[in-house]
């Protein structure tokens, strides 16, 4: 009986060997060429669909500009008007963000975001970078994020590092959403169809219903993680505009 | 055309008006479900990893090794449940504005 390895699909195969500055490795992985395809597939998808850029709009089309809209009215809810100038970021992040977790769903691919530091680069970098624009608008009194306003001045002591913590946990708990609900609903596939083949001819169609219920389901996490990473961003970058 | 436009134009408010309901509907939906348990683990966790990670590089630099790994143990905890609260208190806050939202809508 074969093995059923259910969390082989999240290996890295280099590609094309590269190593540069004397032994750092840039290989070319499958984990690039999917990000690279995903990066391909949301240029695609908006620029596709508006080529005509007609007034009524078409089904590609009203998809391209339902996600715009989406994003923008979200933004508008969570940030305000003060956020438009960031909208650029906040929908790249967001269609790539998409299309890792959707290219992830065809069989045989492999899933970007299912990988701890990929989201965590991600992270990191929105993370410095709203801390960068919370410093320049607020000057030094940004740190007063890490002070509630009404705070006793015998907790300040013990209340500072807390929010501290509380502060640079921000990027990990991004991270760690997106990339084990990714990695999770792809194993318990994996697994699932593992149960086909080993239950063999007689009873190896049962799991197969529970495995067309968890692909549907993928899609939904998919597409849920994607908007979840995106509005705690926004959410995030009102706090470095507004403050509190 | 008057005539048509006259009974047109009740119809298409009335459809906007639907829309816009469905959209709140919608929302208010995605506002809780994001608000739903799998959030409030990660952020416990990640709140005990970070104060962990601080106490060890602290203990490494200062050559204390338990002290700080043991404060920020229980620093990261407090962050962690600062994170709850602060998610809590943010759906708190949307859920008493949509309620007057609401209010004024009617």
């Amino acid at each position: 009986m074969s093995e059923i390895k259910p969390l082989e699909q999240f290996e890295l195969k280099r590609l094309v060997e590269y190593e540069a500055f004397g032994g750092v490795d840039i290989s070319f992985t499958n984990s690039s060429l999917f990000m690279v395809i995903s990066v391909l597939a949301a240029a695609v998808f908006l620029l596709g669909g508006m080529r005509k850029n007609a007034l009524v709009p078409g089904r590609w089309q009203s998809m391209a500009e339902l996600s715009y809209e989406f994003i923008a009215s979200m933004l508008k809810d969570t940030v305000g008007s003060g956020g438009r100038q960031y909208f650029p970021f906040i929908f790249t992040t967001f269609m790539y963000i998409l299309m890792c977790n959707m290219t992830g769903m065809l069989p045989y691919s492999f899933t970007v975001t299912s990988h701890i530091m990929v989201t965590f680069g991600i992270a990191i970098f929105i993370f410095v970078a709203i801390t960068i624009i919370g410093f320049a608008k607020h000057g030094l009194g940004y740190f007063g994020m890490f002070l509630p306003s009404g705070t006793p001045w015998f907790m300040i002591p013990l209340l500072i590092p807390i929010e501290v913590v509380s502060y640079l946990s921000r990027p990990i708990s991004l991270s760690i959403r997106l990339a084990a609900n990714m990695m999770a609903g792809h194993a318990i596939l994996k697994v699932l169809g593992g149960f086909v083949v080993m239950m063999g001819a007689a009873t190896g169609w049962l799991p197969i219903p529970f495995i067309v219920l968890l692909t549907g389901f993928e899609f939904l996490v998919a597409f849920l993680q994607a908007y979840i990473f995106t509005i705690l961003v926004c959410v995030y970058l009102n706090d470095a505009i507004h403050m509190h | 055309m008057k005539d048509e436009n006259e009974n047109s134009s009740p119809d298409i408010d009335d459809v906007g008006r639907r829309i816009s309901d469905a959209k709140k509907a919608h929302e208010n939906k995605d506002r809780k479900q994001h608000n739903s348990a799998s959030r409030l683990s990660v952020e416990l966790l990640s709140g005990v990893l970070v104060g962990l990670a601080f106490g060890y590089f602290l203990d490494k630099w200062l050559d204390t090794k338990p002290i700080f790994f043991i404060i920020f143990f229980f620093l990261g905890v407090a962050g962690g449940v600062l994170n709850i609260y602060k998610l809590f208190r943010n759906s708190v806050d949307e859920d008493s504005s949509n309620a007057v939202d609401e209010n004024n809508d009617k």
